[in-house]
């Protein structure tokens, strides 16, 4: 319960920065997207049904913070969340190159799944892809230094960090 | 992390039905927006008050600046006079400030009794955060007397609609986002049309003839017959006109005539509504009105 209080607070400080402190002198496609960062370290740190739902919590909060549709935020959240998930043990977040092409993808593939399933396609104009690419970028080069915030302490934890998988540590 | 096959497995599973109930809910929200907004109204009380924070927070560290920058090359001895003079520049930084703000309200309130507009003055805390929505947070809501639907107008023009209410601040989704649209008229020749947003920071003017003959630079005003907007509003200004072979009608582009990226201050015209309820119980017919009061 403290665990899912203490995460929810974030997402909330998360939105809350998305939505006014980074958008000052900032145009909106370089916002980094810091809920996107929180569910990447979540399907690395927390791999479970917890984890899953707490994701999905997250996105109910940014599709509430838009008041027009609720679900999308959350199924394409919890859509990138299972996949790296089940991929985690393949994957090698704690190299910062790493961590900052799978944050880019997250970022891409959560946008883009957000407007599949918001039907937000058939008004798409050229400004989304270029805003979605500039906040994939900038969110990308946040992430070593806010995921490695966010994992810090499941790291300390787990003693078997060398034995991990090594996919995207050839990166 | 150690993590059996099973619990991946588990993870799996549970990320599909979630994504599943993601899927009926979109579905449910869509088509009942209550739903939408009631859960919008407790996030926005649970968030907006970060943003005012955040709001003072950088009001704040601004005028910190401002002290820092002015103290910057001063001599030693002559401290104390300096010391005098960065207050009094302080208090000069301040004042100008509450002069400009007072300047944009006093706007505000003109324009206000220019439309014979009531209206309640709010300030701009906070945007959508993903930019998929063209929206705004402002810090006043149904405790003022803002309720969903009523216009939001600025002294350049047309700012938007109110979609979500809570106690203190209220949610306006802008004339650009793609699901807006407001009656407009061109002001020289009376072309009338639908301004509609283009998800940018631009706006179509849709449902024009192609024999009205509208030119680059005219000015698009609201025609009031939405019900909404009050006549006479400026909406923008024509900035692109093309024809199709085998259309009926033009594709206008209309440069709005707010700078939402720079939007601070906007007045939400509450009296409209009141004065358009009014409006239909006198249009209503006299034996009904007569049932009403009865």
């Amino acid at each position: 319960m403290k665990k899912f209080v203490g995460l929810s607070l974030l997402g909330i400080v998360c939105c809350a920065l998305q939505g006014s402190l980074l958008h000052i002198g900032l145009p909106v496609s370089l916002v980094p997207q810091l809920v996107v960062v929180l569910v990447v370290s979540l399907a690395f740190s927390e791999v479970s049904v917890f984890g899953c739902v707490m994701t999905f919590v997250l996105g109910l909060l940014m599709d509430f913070s838009s008041a027009m549709l609720v679900g999308p935020w959350a199924g394409a959240l919890v859509v990138v969340y299972g996949v790296l998930a089940v991929l985690s043990h393949r994957l090698f977040i704690e190299s910062g190159v790493a961590a900052m092409i799978i944050t880019f993808l997250s970022v891409v593939a959560a946008n883009v799944l957000f407007s599949l399933f918001g039907a937000e396609y058939p008004s798409m104009n050229w400004e989304y892809p270029k805003q979605v690419i500039g906040q994939a970028l900038v969110t990308a080069l946040f992430a070593p230094l806010g995921l490695s915030l966010l994992t810090r302490r499941a790291r300390r934890n787990a003693s078997h960090g060398i034995g991990r998988g090594t996919a995207l540590s050839a990166v | 992390m150690r993590v059996g096959v099973s619990e991946r497995s588990k993870v799996a599973i549970v990320s599909f039905v979630l994504l599943c109930c993601s899927l009926l809910l979109t579905a449910y929200s869509a088509r009942n927006p209550w739903f939408a907004r009631v859960g919008a109204t407790a996030v926005s009380e649970l968030v907006s008050p970060l943003y005012s924070g955040v709001d003072s927070v950088v009001d704040g560290s601004g005028s910190i600046w401002d002290r820092y920058f002015i103290l910057v090359g001063v001599a030693e001895k002559n401290r104390m006079l300096v010391a005098q003079v960065e207050r009094l520049e302080a208090d000069k930084a301040a004042f100008d400030e509450q002069l400009k703000e007072n300047k944009r309200l006093r706007d505000l309130l003109e324009l206000g009794s220019v439309f014979e507009l009531k209206g309640v003055a709010a300030s701009v805390i906070a945007n959508e955060p993903t930019g998929w929505v063209k929206a705004i947070v402002v810090n006043k809501g149904s405790a003022h007397g803002v309720v969903e639907g009523m216009p939001v107008v600025h002294p350049r023009g047309v700012v938007g609609q109110v979609v979500s209410v809570s106690p203190n601040y209220s949610r306006i989704l802008l004339m650009t986002d793609h699901v807006s649209g407001v009656d407009a008229i061109v002001q020289d020749n009376r072309a009338r049309g639908v301004v509609e947003g283009s998800g940018s920071s631009s706006c179509f003017l849709n449902y024009v003839a192609k024999e009205s003959p509208v030119r680059v630079g005219d000015v698009v005003v609201t025609s009031g017959m939405d019900g909404v907007f009050p006549k006479g509003i400026v909406v923008g200004s024509i900035a692109q006109i093309g024809v199709e072979n085998g259309t009926l009608l033009q594709n206008i582009a209309v440069k709005p005539a707010v700078d939402f990226a720079r939007l601070e201050e906007v007045l939400i015209v509450t009296g409209h509504q009141a004065k358009r309820e009014e409006d239909a119980v006198m249009r209503a017919p006299l034996t009904q009105r007569t049932k009403e009061r009865g």
